[in-house]
């Protein structure tokens, strides 16, 4: 039958398509496996010589990936509530109201959203500067507060943009059977706006995840974050790529669930949100 | 929390003016909304951007940033444009622009195609195991492609030889690196591409698939006429933020070799970054950047005039 | 949207312009001060302190930076509390590593003048220039005594001199030299030549194996070039990247080693050949011997082979590690007492010299029985000998970027040796008139 050799056709393409391009991911386990630790092994072996778990206890018992980790979630969890409490109310007022210097803003948004990444690393003296005076220095909060800060133009525009796709009918019709503005947003607004949160819990999941540059430059040694430890590791001299590969899965481990867990709403998200044109 | 305790406030206070307006929607409320955004955003930004256009205008470098630097007004841009160091870095970007992101949504496209095809099995699994590199870290998978490209050892050339062809030195050629970050960046994107594509095929009526099979339509018409317009937005929203992206890209071809042999593939930002921190000029970097952002918002303009992008509704 | 943006730009323009005149400024002021107090702290003459006779001990809370990996820190750490705080109880010592390499200048720019840097920090002497330039040291001219200097060798003095200031207390000294595989290399006898170099390279190329680890980087390099008569930086010359003697050593580095050697000469492909034993020697440095032994690596140390075609051993640039005292340091006298403690203190610079092979530059531990006798110290020592240190002035720095890209332009083949020696001269030249 066609269709049947059409089936396994295609699907052992997929297969081997997906198998290609998770290799690079094989290939971080592999090193991790390892006992010395090179990425620029000279022999091509999936499952090296002398594979053992040392890399993996190095991690757990003797690494500083606990404290790291630690730190990290601190500033995880604040800059979530933080950044969520400010911009869901105001993606909301976007999509609803009308006020003046609306569009400008927008506008704006979007741009310095684009730019965040760029000026920021430039913008780092002076904002030390600053924070130097005022003592928020080497803080785990200040460090949350300037993710927070910087990934509000983005995400008010994309939450905006999922807004509008959430007919207005809903909230007019609950107001109108005299529901309290605090009910509406609960009830109504909130439910309905859940795949918007979570794709938007992603972007900011992403980018505090991998965000090392700025954290590097504010924290001391005992405070730094994930990322920038995982970075340390690399020496001067040589990197222990074993160890590296080893913290960088546990690491990207807590990423995968969160993304895993809403995959759900990922889908409904990225279609609703962004560009309607 | 502090944020907490004044939010109530600010509910409480809209709760108010909506029962006093007439209009439900109207100004004073929005305005209470988004606030706090703006607060927050600019109270940390504000003060850096502004400051970075003054470092603009002043010959500030690691030399002189703690004895005072001077004033020297509009020089580093006339430098900047009128010996045209700018261009060449922005040309560069430009040819990588234009190559990588077709090549992105090409192969996104493809791979959704087949992802969503019903011809393929065990979607369930398969699907989100080739959506892993997504978790990954980027900058560590950089550094994995980074060993991968090696010449002498790396995977990829000893797959080469395997095969019977020729090694190619990635990393340390001025072709070959272009194409090598081309290559890491469609790995590192085509998740999130992919997803977007996949939801986006996922939301078409099954009926317009039905009506057109019924008017006899092959699948590549269907295709053709039925799929492509229909995800035609969250296409070019996709292109959008990759092209920006794109412009400004500086992690993939800085970790894998500094921005190509001896500098050939120096993108904006990698120019940039070396003016800042390898050669310590802070000014002068800083009035680049400020052009690359002047640059960036004509080209959202120009693209957002094409798409009619922001419209409001 | 074009006016909106328009808006923008000329309003963010406005605000900056009136921003000019104050904010330059204020930034400065506070810096300015800490700057003063520096000078006046210069002031009073030397006579004064001829010996720190201190009737009272310095006391009070000081953070030192350094760059070693835990295990090494470990041994400084535990001296610290046994050997240093019996003699200073009164002064606690932050002893922490220093942030990323890369990042390192920058975060000694942006913590020293506000306070949040360390008071101390252990590096190579080739930063004193620039950051003696930036304002970020403290010269330690008022605090040393003869009697201590003389404790220590003329050059390794004079590297952490600059423009006439002392700025630095040498801790240790290095540079490469050339180790071998023993039991790669088995009966076969270690070339003491270029030619007889080339020989068992060839050899091991033959084998399957590669010749040599030798990464392309200046440092490495720097022995030939010296030996050709060409040279990086001269006070007296200038710049000399692409001198005759410069073009002619890497002609005959491409020459001899690049048949025998990988593609990729960088540091990073280079770097592994020697503990996966697909290469029988290396170039390198004290650095990687702490590697090879955690790879069980049975490893011999040579000099660097005698260049056959003129005769003469290659004189290796060497490096200074030093420990520096910030602008931003208040306790100076604490801190000086510690400078004075990590440099003299026999246990840590024999633990670091015998553990580690960085060479020390304190005559009265070279003079002990188990430093002679220990081979690699011996050889890493001759090769300080024979060698030259960098320059400690901020041409230096200026010098490694363009230098590397030129090395990796030459070997890929993308230009010539003079080409790309060319190319770095008028790069880094341009940097240096930039500078002052």
């Amino acid at each position: 039958m066609k269709r049947t050799t059409l089936t396994i056709f295609l699907t052992l393409i997929a297969i081997v398509i997906t198998l290609l391009f998770i290799f690079p991911f094989i290939w971080v386990v592999s090193s991790a496996l390892r006992p010395y630790g090179s990425l620029y092994t000279t022999e091509f072996r999936l499952i090296p010589e002398n594979a053992n778990l040392d890399s993996f206890k190095w991690v757990f018992l003797e690494s500083k990936f606990f404290i790291w980790f630690k730190n990290s979630m601190i500033v995880y969890i604040i800059t979530l509530i933080s950044s969520l409490i400010v911009t869901i109310p105001a993606g909301y007022a976007f999509s609803r109201f009308k006020f003046f210097g609306k569009n400008t803003l927008l506008n704006s948004y979007f741009i310095l959203s684009q730019f965040m990444s760029g000026m920021g690393i430039i913008a780092l003296i002076p904002l030390y500067t600053i924070l130097v005076r005022l003592k928020m220095i080497d803080s785990l909060v200040t460090l949350a507060l300037i993710y927070s800060a910087s990934v509000v133009p983005f995400v008010t525009w994309y939450l905006k943009t999922y807004f509008d796709s959430v007919p207005k009918d809903f909230d007019e019709a609950a107001l109108i059977d005299g529901a309290s503005f605090n009910q509406i947003w609960r009830y109504v607004i909130l439910p309905l706006a859940k795949p918007g949160i979570y794709t938007s819990v992603i972007f900011i999941s992403i980018i505090i995840w991998s965000e090392w540059i700025i954290a590097g430059i504010l924290l001391s040694a005992k405070n730094i974050t994930l990322p920038v430890g995982l970075v340390t590791l690399q020496g001067r001299w040589e990197t222990p790529w074993n160890h590296f590969a080893a913290m960088a899965l546990i690491y990207a481990l807590p990423m995968f669930i969160v993304f895993m867990v809403g995959r759900r709403y990922l889908k409904t998200g990225l279609t609703l949100g962004g560009l309607k044109g | 929390m502090k944020w907490n305790k004044t939010y109530k406030f600010c509910f409480k206070a809209g709760g108010i003016l909506l029962k006093r307006d007439k209009s439900i929607w109207s100004s004073g409320k929005g305005i209470i909304l988004i606030l706090p955004g703006i607060i927050l955003f600019f109270s940390f930004f504000l003060y850096p951007i502004i400051y970075s256009v003054n470092m603009s205008m002043t010959n500030v470098s690691f030399f002189n940033l703690i004895k005072g630097p001077e004033f020297i007004g509009l020089s580093h841009y006339k430098d900047l444009i009128l010996k045209a160091e700018f261009f060449l870095p922005l040309i560069r970007t430009g040819a990588f622009i234009t190559t990588s992101i077709p090549l992105k949504i090409f192969i996104a496209l493809l791979l959704s195609v087949l992802f969503n095809s019903k011809f393929v099995k065990f979607k369930q699994i398969l699907y989100p195991t080739i959506l892993i590199p997504w978790a990954i870290p980027w900058f560590l998978s950089v550094m994995v492609w980074r060993g991968m490209f090696n010449v002498d050892f790396g995977i990829i050339n000893q797959a080469l030889k395997v095969i019977g062809l020729p090694p190619v030195n990635w990393l340390n050629g001025i072709w070959s690196a272009f194409l090598s970050y081309n290559i890491v960046e469609v790995w590192l994107t085509y998740p999130f591409i992919m997803s977007v594509i996949i939801s986006a095929m996922q939301s078409i009526p099954v009926e317009f698939y039905e009506l057109a099979k019924m008017d006899g339509a092959s699948p590549w018409t269907i295709f053709r006429h039925v799929t492509i317009p229909m995800i035609k937005k969250s296409l070019i929203w996709v292109s959008l933020i990759q092209v920006i992206a794109s412009y400004m890209i500086f992690g993939v071809p800085f970790l894998l070799n500094r921005g190509g042999p001896a500098g050939s593939n120096e993108f904006l930002m990698i120019y940039g970054y070396q003016k800042a921190f390898s050669q310590g000029r802070y000014g002068y970097a800083s009035a680049f950047m400020i052009i690359v952002f002047i640059i960036l918002s004509i080209l959202v303009l120009l693209y957002s005039k094409f798409t009619k992008l922001t419209e409001e509704e | 949207m074009k006016k909106t943006i328009f808006w923008l730009i000329i309003i963010i323009f406005i605000l900056s312009l009136t921003l000019v005149g104050t904010g330059c400024r204020e930034e400065a002021t506070p810096v300015e001060e800490i700057a003063e107090e520096v000078i006046e702290e210069e002031a009073p003459p030397i006579e004064e302190e001829v010996e720190v006779t201190v009737v009272e001990k310095p006391s009070g809370e000081i953070t030192v930076w350094h760059g070693d990996s835990d295990e090494v820190a470990k041994i400084t750490q535990d001296l610290i509390e046994t050997s240093f705080n019996a003699e200073y109880p009164d002064i606690k010592v932050n002893y922490e590593l220093a942030p990323d390499p890369d990042r390192f200048r920058e975060k000694l720019l942006i913590t020293v003048p506000s306070g949040t840097g360390p008071d101390l920090f252990e590096w190579n002497h080739d930063w004193i220039g620039i950051l003696a330039i930036a304002g970020i040291l403290s010269p330690i001219d008022d605090l040393m005594t003869a009697d201590l200097l003389e404790q220590f060798y003329d050059s390794a003095v004079k590297a952490g001199n600059y423009k006439g200031n002392q700025y630095t207390l040498p801790i240790s000294a290095e540079a490469v030299a050339m180790a071998y595989n023993k039991s790669l290399m088995g009966d076969k006898p270690i070339p003491a030549t270029s030619d007889e170099l080339v020989e068992l390279m060839k050899e091991f190329k033959d084998k399957g194996l590669y010749g040599i680890s030798f990464p392309m980087v200046p440092f490495t390099v720097s022995g030939f070039v010296h030996a050709f008569g060409g040279y990086f930086w001269d006070d007296d010359l200038g710049l000399g990247i692409n001198s005759e003697g410069t073009i002619e050593a890497m002609e005959w580095i491409l020459e001899k080693f690049k048949p025998y050697m990988t593609e990729d000469a960088s540091w990073d492909p280079q770097v592994v050949l020697f503990p996966e034993e697909k290469a029988p020697l290396a170039i390198n440095g004290p650095w990687m011997l702490g590697g090879w032994t955690d790879a069980g690596i049975d490893y011999g140390l040579t000099l660097l082979p005698k260049i056959s075609e003129i005769d003469k051993d290659p004189m290796p640039y060497t490096g200074v590690k030093s420990i520096y005292m910030t602008s931003g340091c208040e306790n100076k006298e604490a801190a000086f007492a510690f400078m004075v403690w990590a440099t003299t203190n026999k246990d840590r610079i024999l633990n670091r010299a015998m553990q580690l092979g960085y060479i020390p530059v304190l005559k009265e531990i070279l003079e002990v029985q188990e430093v002679k006798d220990d081979p690699k110290l011996s050889i890493f020592s001759q090769e300080v000998a024979l060698g030259k240190p960098m320059a400690s002035g901020p041409e230096m720095v200026a010098i490694w970027g363009p230098m590397q890209n030129a090395l990796d332009a030459m070997w890929a083949g993308v230009k010539t040796v003079e080409e790309a020696l060319n190319d770095a001269q008028t790069e880094i030249q341009k940097s240096i008139d930039e500078m002052e």
